[in-house]
């Protein structure tokens, strides 16, 4: 009997290695969550956690790289 | 819904480097290490030669995802890919299953001691609070949370780097590209890894 509890808690211990879980990331705050510092653009403001009018904000700030949007306020 | 991506314009890079420039800036990105970088080829070929100005695609299907045996990748409902720089080992498969060399390791001593993996992050952080310090520490700047978009593309002087929601981007460079065309010119329309990185062309 003896014999076989010690071979059981050998086994099991052998096999605990094989249980180790990947880890994995850390859950990250979506974009849309206001920077929690001093940088952020103020003249198109957006609410925090609100998706869609930040994507508005950033939509309307890619337009800064098309020349000839920007071209048509001169 | 946004999905963020990069263009590189090569019949407008210039090779300024300002890209470059405005990453390591940014990020106070430590020595050795460049998230961003400008490839010339065809050198003194006349009308041949493009610049181009390379960094992580952030890919549909990025391999250095499939490859990680720590999963320390994830991606963003942007579709920007970033990294747990607390779960990465750094060793390195990553760096060789990448198809624009993205992934960079900081060498912390003389021996080829390899530390935690370090790319360019769109600009977006990483798993830690937004726009917090230890977030800069590790990651660098939070632009997108800032509401701003990559510093290199925000930067670039001739335009050529487009940075941001792919179907805008796109917009902005089919309007070049039909008015290159217009005028005779060399349409420039071959888009340096967005077949390798999307998986095909912009609509």
């Amino acid at each position: 009997m003896r014999i076989i509890t010690l071979v059981m808690g050998i086994a099991a211990l052998a096999l605990a290695g094989c249980g180790q879980q990947v880890i994995g990331p850390k859950s990250d705050q979506k974009s849309s969550v206001t920077a929690d510092n001093n940088y952020v653009d103020q003249s198109t403001p957006w609410t925090s956690g609100d998706k869609a009018s930040w994507e508005k904000t950033i939509k309307l700030r890619s337009q800064g790289q098309n020349d000839y949007v920007r071209s048509k306020s001169l | 819904m946004a999905q963020m991506k990069f263009i590189c314009d090569t019949e407008r890079c210039i090779e300024c480097n300002g890209c470059v420039t405005a990453c390591k800036a940014e990020h106070d990105v430590p020595w050795g290490v460049n998230r961003r970088r400008v490839v010339t080829i065809n050198d003194g070929e006349v009308g041949a030669e493009k610049s181009i100005s390379v960094a992580c695609m952030h890919c549909s299907d990025a391999p250095c995802m499939a490859v990680c045996p720590v999963q320390c990748f994830y991606r963003t409902d942007e579709g920007v890919v970033l990294h747990d720089k607390d779960v990465c080992i750094g060793c390195g498969y990553c760096s060789y299953a990448c198809p624009f060399g993205a992934p960079q390791f900081p060498q912390s001593s003389t021996f080829g001691m390899r530390g935690k993996m370090d790319k360019c992050t769109f600009c977006a952080g990483g798993p830690e609070e937004n726009g917090s310090q230890a977030e800069y520490e590790k990651y660098g700047r939070n632009r997108l949370s800032e509401g701003k978009l990559p510093a290199c593309a925000e930067m670039c002087s001739t335009k050529a780097l487009l940075g941001g929601d792919g179907d805008v981007i796109s917009d902005i460079f089919r309007t070049r590209v039909t008015m290159r065309q217009s005028n005779g010119k060399e349409a420039g329309a071959n888009l340096f890894g967005w077949g390798t990185a999307y998986g095909g062309k912009p609509a």
